[in-house]
């Protein structure tokens, strides 16, 4: 629910929404309409199956769809169910009525425009998407990893000092706020498309982790989407068996 | 029989729908639904690193993402066995104060403020009274800022860790910080004016009011739970006494305290420690007389306190000098812990058996909105029966029911995926 609203929080947004017709926004307004539209953003992750009908109507009612956050992108935490075993009953003493399915990012079901990552989103990035939108720009996300930034600002390498950090395998353009100021990446925005997950696997067991440490790790945030590149890793013989990371299902 | 649905009540956060049945001027029955998804928040800790549970946790709501990680984290530390740093403890009280601020200003500003000025949307209200949004904007920037100096961002703060921060601010960033909070008490001071003049229903209904209650300080983090009717436990007894249950109607769990309902948030605070209030505060409580059994004057109270958080962080900053600490050594160790602290919407109890190899084993949260849920049934309920007997049409009934929802600040999102425990 955080996303929503900070990107609320910015006075600069208010002057924009003049030149944007809102059509439906129920967080913050009392008469919303129900389409079509341009664009739509999208937040959260689909856990029911009603939620899974929602989102298939809405793709149908836009031109363009935007996954903001990294639960609508990547799953973020709720995905980590993909991993284990009688959640559901653990929590609920009865769980017929709820309709949960395993929760899954937006992609799964319906084709995504555009991505704005991160947990939560970065109100400033979500700024620009508008943005670029009202100039008729193509809105470009950021195709480095975490590290090449942290470099730059000279940063003292966590993983040099025996600390799990997530920031090879995941996108960046975050101003490495967590790593500069001493605090391990733990993924929020996905796995880099480049990301040598074998490698960093064995990284991972030098500062000491167990493989099923690193695993759980790794399925924090976007573990199903690592967990599609470890596998098709495993078929083309670039990572090794000991990494596969499968869902319950698989 | 009439029959009234709301299926999707807007600007409250999460998704919640409400179905009333009437016959005459009686309500049989009331349902008030969060539809959203359930997300296994504590099934999906079972198995997890104690040290890491907070990471999760804070993600159960951004809004509420400091009361999160701060309760888990002093959850685990209970546990563990671990004692923080004075310092520390000030830091997480200023995350705190941070988000509550926020969260008060965006409730008041952005969800309560449209219905009594007759706008549909902040949006639309800021086309024609700018100034409103501005103040909201200025006080929302305050306590986004009190938490990014201190958490290192703005929603899910990540400088705090088990047994303490990975950085502290420096003291340039306080004394600038220092700066803003002072200049913040006007617009506090005009907020808690404006939503002092409100036209609220006046509408009471009788109701136990629980807290955290220390001697000498507003309800925040320590202090054992309390209410003005007498009740006075160990926030580790606190199975003994709340009881957690779902309706099959509901994604939500609702909590009740020996089988009764009971309210918690800034009404309740103020209820059970007015007194405790920084003078600015009750400066400025000057008309109305807040009513603890009315739930519209929940808005006026949030607004106080607003003046009040403001004011404890000017004082935590010109008492105390920050400076470089080192995080506390942990010991894995297997055990129990139970935290309960303020939330911005009330009392957050968190409760995490360890296994000796450190993952957590079970867990337990409460939210505030699962113990306000059967509050606000039953304040619907009878406030309802009072419209019909005022012969009030569908159309204000409607708005009126949401107004009433809006005034409990409730956060469906947060009430979706609560641990079923029998305690008791």
């Amino acid at each position: 629910m955080g996303c929503q609203l900070s990107i609320m929080y910015q006075a600069e947004l208010f002057g924009i929404l003049e030149k944007i017709e809102l059509t439906a926004f129920p967080v913050i307004k009392g008469k919303n309409q129900k389409g079509p539209f341009d664009i739509i953003f999208l937040e959260g992750t689909i856990v029911s199956r009603k939620d899974l009908k929602i989102v298939k109507e809405l793709r149908k009612k836009t031109r363009v769809l935007v996954a903001i956050g990294s639960c609508a992108t990547d799953g973020c935490v709720p995905q980590i169910k993909n991993f284990m075993k009688n959640v559901e009953k653990s929590v609920y003493n009865k769980t017929g009525h709820l309709g949960a399915i395993d929760p899954v990012p937006l992609d799964r079901h319906v084709k995504v425009d555009y991505y704005i990552r991160g947990c939560p989103v970065d109100k400033i990035e979500f700024l620009n998407f508008v943005k670029d939108v009202l100039l008729g720009k193509d809105f470009k996300t950021y195709e480095k990893p975490v590290c090449h930034e942290c470099n730059l600002q000279e940063n003292n390498c966590l993983l040099e000092q025996g600390k799990a950090c997530l920031g090879p395998i995941t996108f960046g353009d975050c101003s490495v706020m967590c790593p500069h100021l001493g605090f391990r990446c733990i993924g929020c925005r996905g796995p880099y498309t480049d990301a040598n997950l074998n490698k960093f696997f064995i990284v991972l067991e030098e500062v000491g982790l167990t493989i099923e440490e690193a695993k759980k790790m790794m399925n924090k945030f976007a573990g199903l989407k690592i967990s599609d590149m470890i596998e098709e890793g495993i078929k083309q013989g670039v990572v090794d068996k000991r990494y596969s990371m499968k869902t319950k299902g698989q | 029989m009439k029959k009234i649905t709301i299926s999707h009540v807007t600007k409250v956060e999460g998704h919640a729908s409400l179905t009333l049945k009437i016959r005459k001027d009686r309500v049989e029955k009331c349902q008030l639904e969060a539809i959203e998804g359930a997300r296994f928040f504590e099934g999906l800790l079972e198995g997890r690193p104690c040290i890491e549970a907070h990471e999760i946790t804070s993600r159960i709501c951004g809004i509420c993402s400091s009361s999160h990680a701060v309760c888990s984290l002093m959850a685990v530390e209970n546990a563990l066995k671990v004692r923080v740093s004075k310092q520390t403890k000030l830091l997480r009280e200023l995350l705190l104060i941070g988000e509550r601020i926020r969260s008060h200003a965006t409730h008041l500003y952005f969800f309560v403020l449209p219905d009594y000025m007759g706008y549909e949307s902040a949006i639309e209200m800021a086309s024609s009274n700018r100034k409103k949004i501005d103040d909201a904007l200025a006080l929302i920037t305050l306590g986004n800022r009190i938490v990014e100096i201190v958490g290192g961002r703005e929603i899910h703060p990540f400088t705090c860790v088990l047994g303490g921060f990975t950085n502290v601010p420096k003291k340039e960033e306080f004394d600038t910080l220092l700066e803003q909070l002072k200049k913040s008490r006007g617009v506090a001071a005009e907020t808690a004016g404006l939503f002092e003049d409100l036209h609220y229903p006046e509408f009471e209904r009788n109701r136990e009011h629980l807290c955290l209650k220390e001697k000498s300080k507003y309800p925040s983090m320590g202090g054992r739970i309390y209410s003005d009717r007498g009740f006075n436990v160990r926030q580790g007894d606190y199975h003994k006494y709340l009881e957690e249950y779902i309706e099959p109607y509901a994604t939500a769990k609702f909590a009740v305290k020996k089988g009764k309902e009971y309210s918690v948030g800034a009404l309740a605070r103020m209820d059970d420690c007015y007194k405790l209030l920084s003078d600015g505060a009750k400066k400025l409580n000057k008309k109305i007389k807040i009513s603890s059994d009315n739930p519209f004057h929940n808005n006026f109270a949030q607004a106080l306190e607003i003046m009040h958080w403001i004011e404890t962080a000017i004082g935590i900053l010109q008492k105390n000098k920050f400076k470089k600490e080192e995080i506390k050594d942990i010991k894995i160790r297997k055990g129990r812990g139970i935290a309960v602290i303020e939330a911005p919407r009330g009392m957050l109890f968190y409760d995490y058996h360890i296994g000796k190899d450190g993952n957590i084993t079970k867990a337990n949260i409460i939210t505030p909105t699962c113990q306000n849920l059967r509050s606000m049934e039953l304040d619907i309920k009878a406030y309802v029966e009072v419209l019909l007997k005022e012969k009030a049409g569908k159309e204000k009934l409607v708005l009126e029911i949401e107004k009433l929802i809006r005034a409990h600040d409730p956060c469906f999102s947060c009430s979706t995926h609560f641990l079923k425990v029998k305690w008791l």
